[in-house]
């Protein structure tokens, strides 16, 4: 197996076993120079709310190897990344273990944004049916609260 | 008959100003008078967001031990919409989402703490969870965002490292203000 396959499969098992104790763990916490490139990053500030692992994760690799541009061989599986918004992302780690790594990484955010910002057809509309099954579930949770009391 | 029907016409003219009302209420209400906040309480969306809240309230569970029945109310909520094959084609809702938003031995200890801890209080997934088949994640999110500003919710860090938020009741208040109006009007015709 390629080593750039080994590492990715590794990246992915790793993030997997990870998801599920994820609620669990802090929140990773960013420093001022953090914050700043975060906030000039389109695609870092969209996730950083909801994973905000994977924009700690993102800035590690920044952290321990210099992201030179623009990107280079591997340019097409970021493609999609728009560097104008995304200044500190157009690139690829000098470091070739990191590269790998850094190209999952920042295609996996953006495909997490943009599975955040496509509308789901039943966001588009009003939920009628949606709305009713809650009503009638807090009903029942008063009807329940109420039974528990009596007893 | 005729009369009937027009009283049907005020009616449904009353379900509608009821709406007008609410969204006049929250705006007013409203600490951020942002162009981007109020655009997100003027959504449909917003309405759906306080009633969840308002149900809360208006049902009483807002003690301590009240979320249990609600997280198994939820799931069973949840379990039943899946096997309904038909309802999640024509509701456009997906298996995984639905799958995703049961809350499970993973999740359970960390909903019960947090509204143990302060009763009413749900993390920004949990709450997602419950408004899943009325919007998408991010869209909780944004809403979350909007009413924060906008002085509806208090967003605070919990060590858990998640965002517990907390309602101040004026969402709530500017719903039940507006149905209670409409009811009365209605009873009137």
């Amino acid at each position: 197996m390629r080593l750039d396959l080994i590492l990715a499969t590794l990246i992915l098992l790793g993030e997997s076993i990870g998801s599920s104790r994820a609620e669990l763990r802090a929140t990773p916490r960013f420093d001022s120079v953090e914050s700043q490139v975060i906030s000039r990053n389109d695609l870092l500030r969209a996730i950083v709310d909801v994973d905000p692992w994977m924009v700690r994760r993102i800035l590690d690799v920044m952290a321990r190897t210099e992201i030179t541009g623009p990107p280079g061989e591997k340019s097409d599986r970021l493609e999609a990344v728009d560097f104008a918004k995304n200044p500190d992302l157009a690139g690829v780690p000098k470091n070739a273990l990191s590269s790998q790594e850094w190209l999952e990484l920042v295609k996996r955010a953006k495909v997490e944004k943009d599975k955040r910002e496509q509308d789901e057809p039943h966001t588009l509309k009003r939920d009628y049916s949606g709305s009713l099954e809650i009503l009638d579930m807090m009903k029942q949770a008063k009807d329940k609260k109420s039974d528990s009391v009596s007893k | 008959m005729a009369d009937a029907t027009e009283s049907d016409f005020s009616a449904l003219s009353l379900i509608a100003q009821a709406h007008v009302d609410f969204e006049r209420r929250i705006c007013n209400a409203s600490a951020s008078q942002e162009e981007w906040v109020l655009d997100q309480l003027r959504l449909d969306k917003m309405w759906e967001f306080a009633e969840f809240y308002f149900s809360i309230v208006a049902m009483g569970l807002d003690g301590p031990e009240d979320i249990d029945i609600l997280a198994e109310l939820h799931n069973e909520r949840l379990t039943k919409l899946l096997r309904d094959e038909k309802g999640l084609q024509s509701r456009g809702l997906r298996k995984d989402r639905l799958l995703d938003a049961i809350f499970t031995a993973d999740t359970l200890p960390r909903l019960k703490q947090i509204w143990r801890e302060q009763p009413g209080a749900l993390d920004q997934s949990n709450l997602g969870r419950f408004l899943v088949t009325q919007m998408s994640a991010e869209k909780a999110r944004q809403i979350v965002k909007a009413a924060e500003a906008a002085g509806f919710l208090i967003v605070t860090n919990h060590a858990f490292g998640a965002k517990i938020i907390v309602s101040t009741n004026v969402m709530e208040k500017a719903l039940g203000d507006s149905l209670r109006e409409m009811r009365l009007a209605i009873a009137k015709l």
